[in-house]
């Protein structure tokens, strides 16, 4: 597909992020996956050796690990972002409401990491929406982790950290500025001896 | 069984074949109704075998119009680890107590009495009044000469609702407030910024919330154009009125160049001259639309706010709060509670 069918945007940053302090932009990852699941083998790996790290590292981001019954182990990003463009993405996931009481339980392997550090949560709820569309919240993205290693995942939940949350679409320009002339635009009267100079140098002779 | 497990498959009308089940399944258990699929589907996706059944689906929804609903009724929230991770955001991990303070729209709108509810309209007029001083501190020292008129003006661009409903967006402010009213409205993200102000300045130190409001609400202020938000209807008078106190010689206009003025679309340049000496010059589409003009670039230059102007300075750096001083922090407040 041509780049004028595709989505696109401006580079831009949140905020004006790194002007003055740097702030990350991720504000939670939920990290839904199955207990028994062979699928969710390499989630169950990170979340038993790596997540804490990660937790570690990016303090201000809040871990929910979420053991479901699932085929598909997903990671759900949501940042501060409220400046979205829509694009195509392949990320068209829809996930049923039940209306059931949500059951809340810590299964006994994960209950070590809730006495450890104050904004890593673990529930399990029975699935909810999850929408890929831009909120009045913030953005969020999803991506599957089925049949990914630790490391493949460490890899993934760290790029969706270092992300500003900003669509992942072609960026028309690697720059932006808000003041593109500094001496001024020319204009076809730049550097143009005026036609009505001999009056003004008569009067300022005058003077 | 069948049914949970139906239901547990991520729905892809494309892919899965259980499509007649699931949607008998949605009606007979009254789901918010599922919001039309963006982006649309293309052209390859949009199967003929499956067009009778996404048009009656339709049909049905028609109308209906999915329900927005905030963070905090969502699952997976836990309140006080998004809290902690907004203070760890922001290196401001005094602030945590406060901070919950803060975003209590109670508080500061005035529904419960009490010592509380004083408390919050305190960090809130102390926010206020210390962003206030702080950006009229820093204008005043890039341009001096700026009016009294001017720089409130500015101050109120910067602080205004809008701006200040976009930093609290940004920053994940709107949905860490407690307020019953869903979408947060924006008078109510404003108070909640400076509200997170009086806060980090009563724990940090009013050093830590000025750092707050020139690195959040200051930039802005680099690409402002003066009279976008200043509304001056007589720049001529006003700038009269400057050389005049500067003591210099009165302006004078005087036509510089025009061209095409016997077509449509004729320009006209105006130059402002005060004792013979460019001051500036502009061009306009009529005599007085370039005279006006050029009036507002002599204040623009006067003033010191034109585009080539030095850009604001941003360091010192923000200096960062440790991150392991909130693991230990946070070990111990667990292990007690």
């Amino acid at each position: 597909m041509t780049g004028r069918a595709t989505a696109s945007r401006f580079l831009q940053s949140v905020l004006h992020n790194g002007l003055g302090r740097y702030v990350c932009q991720l504000s939670r990852i939920t990290l839904a996956f199955s207990k028994g699941s062979q699928t969710s083998r390499g989630v169950r790996d990170y979340v038993e050796n790596h997540v804490v790290d990660f937790a570690k590292k990016h303090q201000g981001t809040v871990v929910y690990i979420s053991p479901r019954r699932c085929h598909v182990p997903k990671v759900t990003a949501e940042y501060c972002t409220s400046v979205f463009t829509y694009s195509h993405h392949l990320l068209l996931f829809f996930q049923l409401a039940f209306h059931d009481a949500p059951r809340c339980y810590v299964l006994d392997q994960y209950k070590h990491l809730s006495h450890c550090f104050g904004h890593i949560v673990i529930q399990a709820y029975l699935i909810d929406q999850l929408q890929t569309r831009p909120s009045v919240n913030g953005g969020t993205k999803v991506v599957a982790l089925n049949s990914k290693s630790a490391e493949e995942i460490a890899q993934v939940i760290t790029l969706m950290a270092n992300q500003s949350g900003l669509d992942v679409v072609r960026i028309r320009k690697p720059f932006h500025t808000e003041h593109p002339s500094i001496q001024g635009l020319w204009q076809p009267f730049v550097n143009k001896r005026s036609q009505l100079s001999p009056r003004i140098a008569e009067w300022k002779g005058a003077q | 069984m069948a049914a949970f497990r139906c239901g547990v498959r991520s729905l892809c009308p494309f892919l899965s074949s259980h499509r007649p089940v699931l949607s008998q399944l949605l009606r007979t258990m009254s789901i918010d109704v599922q919001p039309e699929p963006w982006p649309p589907v293309p052209a390859w996706g949009r199967k003929r075998w499956l067009q009778a059944w996404v048009r009656k689906e339709r049909d049905l929804n028609r109308g209906k119009v999915p329900i927005e609903v905030p963070r905090s009724q969502k699952p997976n929230w836990d309140y006080d680890a998004e809290l902690l991770a907004f203070t760890a955001r922001l290196g401001e991990k005094d602030a945590r107590q406060l901070l919950r303070l803060a975003f209590s729209k109670q508080c500061y709108s005035g529904n419960e009495g009490g010592e509380l509810c004083l408390e919050g309209t305190q960090l809130l007029e102390e926010g206020e009044r210390l962003a206030v001083a702080f950006l009229n501190r820093v204008i005043v020292e890039s341009m001096p000469a700026l009016p009294e008129s001017a720089l409130e003006a500015l101050t109120e661009a910067l602080l205004g609702e809008e701006a200040l409903a976009k930093v609290a967006r940004d920053l994940g402010m709107a949905e860490l407030i407690v307020d019953a009213e869903f979408p947060v409205s924006k008078s109510t993200l404003r108070s909640a910024v400076f509200a997170v102000l009086g806060a980090i300045a009563r724990s940090g130190g009013s050093e830590r919330a000025e750092l707050f409001v020139r690195d959040f609400v200051l930039p802005p202020l680099s690409w402002m154009d003066l009279f976008e938000v200043w509304s001056v209807e007589d720049p001529m008078a006003v700038l009269a009125q400057e050389m005049e106190k500067c003591g210099e010689a009165p302006p004078e206009t005087r036509l510089t160049r025009q061209t095409g003025i016997h077509t449509l679309l004729p320009i006209y340049f105006v130059g402002i001259y005060s004792a013979g000496n460019l001051l500036a010059e502009a061009p306009g589409d009529g005599l007085f639309a370039a005279e006006e003009e050029a009036a507002r670039t002599a204040l623009r230059h006067l003033y010191g706010f034109t585009d080539n102007r030095r850009p604001l300075s941003f360091r010192p750096t923000t200096p960062y709060s440790l991150p392991t001083q909130l693991i230990e922090e946070t070990t111990s407040q667990r292990s007690t509670a």
